[in-house]
């Protein structure tokens, strides 16, 4: 068991800088998920903990033992890729065994580690198997498995010798939608039960959202915010991440800050929207004002108008999109309200505790 | 059935049927080419050869005499043609493995991303864009007992029956080396680097990896590299004609060499039944290393 740190990490390819200045430190036993759009490193930075990839700067360690430099197969780390990287030539069986050939560990009745023997190995597979519901398939090849089996080959190959680190890349990118729903929970119930450190990448935010205990957001190499799912979704900590995470995503729109009689309003063109008291805003500070589209509702007397564009109903939810001074926006409400008409003028008011307001100069959140 | 309703179902049968003639037609006009070209080089010049195999000139030279498959069974028996066949074999032994090994240790070498690599690459394959004439030439410069730098390294001397064969095996072996080359780099780079590396976080070494999932992984490829490699050995020619002329004292007279040296009027139906023995040799050889070591082969989905 170990968490994993870094600090100053940099990794650059060229002149690419795919990973910029990352200190992040991820405790032990947690699930930590990288999440980020495609491109932004995250899949680096999961590769340095691997070992398959080398900092250009800064250190990486496990537990308290920095790595750089360390061959993959003395980090005691096991990985997930997202093609499952399965040695199509051997069958399950030999797959599953294939982490416990080489390496002294701790034989399955205890004792000081060792290699183990033929049998030892034997009840480690079948253990590690039977975890995974893949008891019947041992003899197959990988070609003859469904996708969904070989995922749980290639998650039985990594927690067969119940490693310091449990490193997974995008491993459910390859499943139909539904299995994909069924081993995030899996996934989950793994962990509780292993209590191994879970490192997880992804771009998929409904993955972060339900499996992580902390979420890293990163983007073009950069840490964006790191934190429990629910703390990035409500206190996001920039425009990125505000724009990020959250479908439909929030709506934003540019404002001026202005000082009123009761507190700062934020001015956009003839609207004015009061904003939270006590908020860090100067007069004429140029703002970015974000609501979530479940805070945003259709009222009499609300500060924003706009032309009702379309509306998506989803069964349980529906979408309302909204022009506001050309910008579109989305009001996401309970299908028993009654339907908006097309083309006609409404109404907006923002819930006034739900706002999120950012600098628009650093793209930073103003408390 | 009343003909208004059976009118509108033959007509569009008619038509099928014809359009089926035309397509047809299409198929095998556009076939034709590679028909002809198999026809004229592949199967004429083969009966010809059994032809030649089952006749013999008379003794004026204008006429043919049947002499039927014992023909075949004599010549096939008889000492020259075994004596060319244990020749071709022990040529095999020193050409294929060799090439095959040292191409390969190229190969899995220069399979990196380096800086330049492509120069090697390029260096290691060019001995395939070489005719075998240009290669056998090259090597009768260095090992021509008279004027080759390394003629007198006895253990690859042309001038002594016992290692001529291994001095004409070097132009093969030089030739094997960058066929096999260029096609297990292309084995290589088809194999997944994800793969690769969940080896390493797997704890595979280098050797453990290199023996246990990159060989496995190419091993169709190198199944074509062995039977292709011994079909150029068994079809080798000019290295022996142009460095030792099948000499010294017939120690290099590989089974093609007989063949070729039976070309005269006279010989020619002995040449052609030994033609035919090494076509059926080919042939079972192939077949059996194709049904063998497919078992042991993956083919990977």
């Amino acid at each position: 068991m170990a968490g994993v740190e870094f600090k100053g990490v940099w990794k650059r390819f060229g002149d690419v800088v795919a990973v910029e200045d990352l200190t992040l430190e991820i405790i032990d036993r947690e699930f930590l998920v990288f999440l980020g759009p495609s491109g932004c490193g995250k899949s680096t930075a999961l590769r340095m903990i691997a070992g398959l990839e080398e900092p250009s700067e800064g250190t990486v360690s496990i537990g308290d033992e920095v790595v750089n430099g360390v061959d993959p197969r003395d980090r005691d780390v096991a990985m997930v890729f997202q093609s499952y990287a399965l040695y199509p030539h051997m069958t399950v069986y030999k797959n599953i065994e294939a982490p416990l050939l080489t390496r002294p560990m701790e034989p399955p009745d205890g004792g000081a580690p060792r290699k183990l023997t033929k049998e030892e190995r034997a009840v480690k597979v079948k253990e590690a198997a039977a975890i995974l519901g893949l008891e019947a398939y041992l003899d197959r090849k990988p070609g003859a498995l469904s996708g969904g089996q070989r995922q749980r080959v290639a998650l039985a190959r990594a927690i067969v010798r119940r490693p310091r680190v449990f490193l997974m890349d995008e491993p459910l990118s390859n499943l139909d939608a539904k299995l994909r729903t069924q081993t995030r929970l899996e996934l989950v119930e793994l962990w509780r039960r292993l209590g191994i450190t879970f490192v997880y990448v992804t771009h998929d935010q409904v993955e972060a959202m339900t499996m992580a205990s902390r979420v890293a957001i990163i983007a073009e190499g950069r840490l964006q915010q790191l934190g429990p799912p629910q703390d990035v979704y409500e206190r996001p900590a920039n425009l990125f991440v505000a724009r990020f995470i959250g479908s439909p995503p929030m709506n934003t729109f540019d404002a001026v800050a202005r000082p009123a009689a009761g507190g700062m309003v934020a001015q956009a063109g003839a609207a004015v929207v009061p904003l939270p008291a006590g908020l860090g805003v100067s007069p004429d500070q140029a703002v970015t004002v974000a609501v979530r589209p479940e805070h945003l509702h259709i009222t009499a007397d609300g500060p924003l108008d706009g032309i009702v564009r379309s509306v998506e109903l989803l069964g349980h939810e529906q979408h309302v999109i909204i022009e506001v001074s050309g910008e579109l926006m989305v009001i996401r409400q309970p299908s028993e309200e009654p339907d908006p008409v097309l083309g006609t003028t409404v109404r907006l008011s923002p819930e006034l505790g739900r706002l999120h307001v950012f600098d628009q100069a650093s793209g930073l959140r103003v408390e | 059935m009343s003909l208004s309703a059976s009118a509108p179902i033959q007509a569009p049968t008619r038509r099928r049927r014809s359009s089926r003639v035309r397509e047809a037609l299409l198929g095998y006009s556009l076939l034709a080419p590679a028909f002809i070209v198999l026809g004229v080089f592949g199967y004429y010049p083969l009966y010809r050869l059994v032809h030649f195999a089952l006749y013999r000139p008379n003794r004026f030279g204008n006429g043919e005499v049947y002499v039927g498959p014992s023909n075949i069974s004599s010549v096939l028996a008889d000492e020259e043609f075994l004596d060319g066949l244990w020749i071709s074999v022990k040529y095999l032994l020193y050409t294929v493995p060799t090439g095959l090994v040292i191409g390969m240790l190229l190969a899995l070498l220069s399979h990196r991303r380096l800086r330049g690599i492509k120069v090697f690459q390029a260096i290691f394959s060019s001995t395939v864009a070489t005719s075998v004439a240009v290669a056998s030439v090259v090597f009768f410069g260095l090992v021509n007992p008279k004027i080759g730098k390394f003629g007198d390294v006895s253990f690859i001397s042309l001038a002594k029956a016992d290692s001529a064969l291994r001095g004409v095996a070097l132009t093969s072996i030089w030739q094997n080396v960058g066929l096999t080359f260029v096609i297990v780099l292309a084995g290589l780079q088809a194999v997944p680097d994800a793969v690769i590396e969940a080896a390493r976080v797997d704890g595979f070494g280098p050797l453990r990896r290199l023996f246990r999932v990159t060989l496995p992984l190419i091993s169709p490829t190198l199944l074509f590299l062995i039977v292709i490699l011994m079909i150029f050995g068994f079809q080798s020619f000019a290295p022996m004609e142009i460095l030792t002329h099948g000499g010294p004292a017939g120690a290099t007279e590989t089974l093609v060499f007989k063949i070729f040296q039976r070309r005269a009027p006279g010989q020619i139906s002995e040449g052609s039944v030994m033609a035919l023995g090494l076509f059926g040799l080919t042939f079972v050889v192939t077949l059996l290393q194709l049904t063998i070591l497919n078992k042991r082969v993956h083919y990977g989905e």
